[in-house]
């Protein structure tokens, strides 16, 4: 079999990553919660308890509206402390959250419970089960699956990538998922099958895990098809995804993949449409890395709503001076000012970072090397467009594609004169924004 | 954890481990065999030359920059190298003054009036030799070297008249395979002086074999660009085949191929990335361009070796190179174009 890439991009070689696979553990359930009412790309839910209510596992507590909003469910049972109306989400914005202060006994509001004839219920019933449980694509802009599946509909897309590859190096939340609960994700590939009518699917791995490769291939072989790719970041967001699964190219800058009949689904959320199918349980948890500068790293299963800081403890707390906490990876995470800061369902990871690992910055001028040009995955001049943002010019920088750049930081990483260039390019995209409103 | 410490910033949260010296004391590093091979020929006379280049560049580098009021940087290496690379490319007979003018030239006129690393459109180390080259002729009169056999008496009467390859080399003939790679292996490692003279060239241009080590090492290590030495050299190769003597066409070719200057122009010189193109595409034009105009020069032009003007020359075309090679973004549709 051939194996598929991109152009451009960071072969792993050049991180020096000390995986973290270690099998995964459950983290105990915090004495706190505090769940933000907006984990999905949509608006922000509507708290539907109040202060001092009791509520258990599984019971929605924010009822969403539009289509591209999912249900929150409470994470531990307990009793309702707070309502708030303005709580710091990862990306530093006010949200929503309700904080239940839990009272230990862990109880469900309708226990899971295994069936077996769900593959018999039809595209309708799996799809409002589906929505109930409030299952997103577990990345960053956290999609709501129930909208996935809606646009499959709308663009006839007749492809599906399952994405094995976790988003970032140090991370490992889905290569131990792979390697945990292959048969799993098997099933869930089915039902994914039966609710979106598609029958072509693809599971997406990268080559430098053999273990990982015997272990999905058996299991999904009749299911979907494998496809091993060159292990390469960043890889697992959708545009060098497809290109390398397909050889097809999403329409950019605005694109989506299901413009060219293609839909993307991580490895975590085929197994949450699983659960929420086989068990009727709702997305209570998820699996992150915990990773970097800190004693124990993990792999964990963490309820959502649990402060970081309680998770860092669990991992024998930062070996050193902590400078960043990032959540997500460190290529593309965001550096957080809070530890009370909740894992959600946006949140992949969690990267520790001592002072002397901290990313320089100079300002000196460019050299003209190119080889941000080299592994830049959306085929750009990454210097050109961030000296342009420098000086302000940012039609200029827009001819040159700033539009197109879909922050992945490889021209950044491997810039030998260490000029920030996502920062100028960033400023750069806002700025634009603001001229052409 | 005390949280008040925390830092943020956007990401890319970790970074390479390549910086701008790295890259120049490397490839300075690479550029030590063709040094030591020069010290080897020419003796002391050679390392005057490297000591008072690198030694005047590191000095015109920091005090121009302080002149200047901008940030000292001869930590980074890069006028170390420009030193060096300058030496490389005189005869060991340069007198001390004018090695120290032409670093001077290179460093204000192609470096520091621009702004320093990174805004000049002129390879400096060039620069300093076109100035030399215009203003002192005599001193850097090479024609004594078979490049410049070869340009005022032809190919011709270096191969027979003054029996070259089998005088120096001990081959007889060029015919056949055997003796074709004979003779690229012999010299490949050192240009002989032409019988009954003694050796002329500059001080790292004697030996083909170290230049090349260092150029594969630095292409080994990334430091620098496959594109433009493979793109130069091949259309070394083609337009000497095309346009230079169809008589012993195969030593003609070596001859221009295994020049010293035609190597450390290759590897080194216009290799600098920032006179060069960014794209792998404008890389390969840039190399193929520089081949043509350097043999157009040696051809038809006065000078025996006129590489370094021709890469200011192709300096020049540089931008317009860049804009013509302006890569397609990914995915991008019509409509948006």
């Amino acid at each position: 079999m051939k194996t598929g890439t991109f152009k451009g991009g960071l072969n792993y070689g050049v991180f020096s990553v000390n995986e973290v696979n270690t099998p995964i553990e459950e983290l105990p359930p915090p004495s706190q919660v505090t769940i933000p009412l907006k984990q999905h790309k949509g608006k922000e839910c509507k708290a539907v308890v109040k202060k001092g209510q009791e509520v258990k596992i599984g019971q929605v507590i924010g009822e969403g509206s539009g289509p591209e909003e999912a249900p929150v469910h409470a994470t531990v049972s307990g009793k309702v402390t707070q309502v708030i109306k303005r709580f710091p989400d990862i990306r530093g914005r006010y949200v929503s959250a309700v904080t239940i202060e839990s009272d230990g006994k862990d109880e469900w509001a309708t226990l899971p419970e295994q069936k077996t004839d769900y593959l018999q219920k039809g595209p309708e019933e799996l799809l409002s089960l589906i929505e109930k449980a409030g299952v997103v694509d577990f990345g960053i802009e956290a999609v709501p699956i129930s909208s996935k599946l809606s646009l499959i509909k709308d663009k006839s897309v007749n492809t599906i990538i399952v994405n094995g590859i976790d988003i970032e190096p140090f991370l490992n939340a889905h290569k131990r998922l792979i390697i945990e609960k292959a048969q799993d994700i098997a099933e869930g590939i089915k039902v994914l099958k039966k609710v979106s009518g598609v029958s072509s699917i693809y599971f997406a791995i990268e080559d430098r895990n053999t273990e990982l490769k015997d272990k999905i291939s058996s299991a999904i072989s009749g299911v979907a098809e494998l496809a091993v790719l060159k292990a390469k970041f960043p890889q697992a967001m959708d545009r060098p995804l497809i290109k390398a699964v397909l050889e097809r190219e999403v329409p950019s800058p605005y694109g989506i993949p299901e413009d060219i009949g293609v839909s993307v689904f991580g490895v975590e959320a085929v197994l949450a449409i699983l659960d929420a199918v086989r068990e009727g349980k709702p997305v209570i948890d998820r699996v992150i890395t915990i990773a970097g500068a800190i004693n124990s790293p993990k792999n964990l299963r963490v309820r959502i709503g649990t402060p970081i800081k309680d998770v860092i403890e669990h991992c024998q707390g930062a070996s050193g001076e902590v400078a960043k906490i990032i959540i997500g990876g460190p290529m593309m995470g965001l550096a957080q000012y809070s530890v009370e800061v909740p894992v959600s369902k946006e949140t992949s990871g969690i990267f520790i970072q001592s002072e002397s690992e901290l990313a320089t910055i100079s300002s000196q001028k460019c050299i003209s090397c190119g080889w941000c040009v080299d592994v830049c995955p959306m085929n750009l001049l990454p210097n050109i467009i961030s000296s342009f943002c420098e000086v302000n010019m940012f039609k200029e920088a827009n001819d040159y594609g700033l539009s197109y750049c879909i922050d992945c930081g490889c021209c950044a990483y491997i810039c030998p004169v260490k000029i920030p260039l996502v920062h100028w390019i960033k400023y750069g995209k806002s700025q634009l924004e603001k001229e052409e409103k | 954890m005390k949280e008040e410490r925390l830092i943020v910033s956007l990401h890319p949260h970790i970074q390479g481990v390549e910086t701008v010296s790295k890259m120049m004391f490397i490839t300075t590093a690479a550029l030590i065999p063709a040094a030591a091979v020069g010290v080897y020929f020419f003796g002391i006379n050679a390392i005057k030359v490297i000591v008072i280049s690198v030694l005047s560049a590191v000095g015109f580098e920091a005090g121009l920059q302080k002149l200047m009021k901008r940030e000292i940087t001869i930590n980074d290496g890069s006028a170390v190298l420009t030193g060096l690379l300058f030496a490389l490319i005189l005869p060991p007979t340069s007198p001390w003054w004018m090695v120290i003018l032409g670093v001077f030239v290179g460093m204000l006129v192609g470096k520091h009036v621009y702004g320093g690393l990174g805004s000049n459109p002129f390879n400096p180390v060039c620069v300093g030799w076109a100035a030399l080259k215009l203003s002192f002729p005599s001193y850097l009169d090479i024609s004594g070297s078979i490049l410049g056999a070869v340009k005022s008496e032809g190919i011709t009467a270096l191969v027979e008249d003054y029996s070259y390859f089998s005088e120096q080399y001990g081959i007889e003939s060029l015919e056949g395979i055997g003796a074709k790679i004979k003779v690229l292996l012999k010299v490949i490692l050192a240009w002989k002086p032409i019988p009954g003279a003694t050796l002329v060239d500059c001080v790292g241009q004697v030996s083909a074999l170290a230049i090349i080590i260092g150029g594969i090492f630095l292409i080994w290590k990334r430091y620098i660009n496959w594109r433009i030495p493979v793109g130069f050299l091949a259309s070394i190769i083609i337009f000497s085949a095309i346009f230079g003597s169809k008589e012993y066409l195969y030593p003609y070719i070596l001859v221009q191929l295994l020049t010293g200057s035609t190597l450390l122009a290759a590897f080194f010189v216009a290799t600098d990335p920032v006179t060069t193109p960014l794209t792998g595409l404008g890389n390969i034009v840039f190399g193929v361009l520089l081949g043509l105009i350097t043999m157009i020069g040696r051809l038809w032009g006065s000078w025996v070796e006129p590489v370094w003007f021709c890469i200011l020359v192709t300096n020049g075309f540089t931008p317009l190179i860049d804009r013509l090679t302006k890569p397609k973004p990914f995915g991008r549709v019509k409509e948006s174009a």
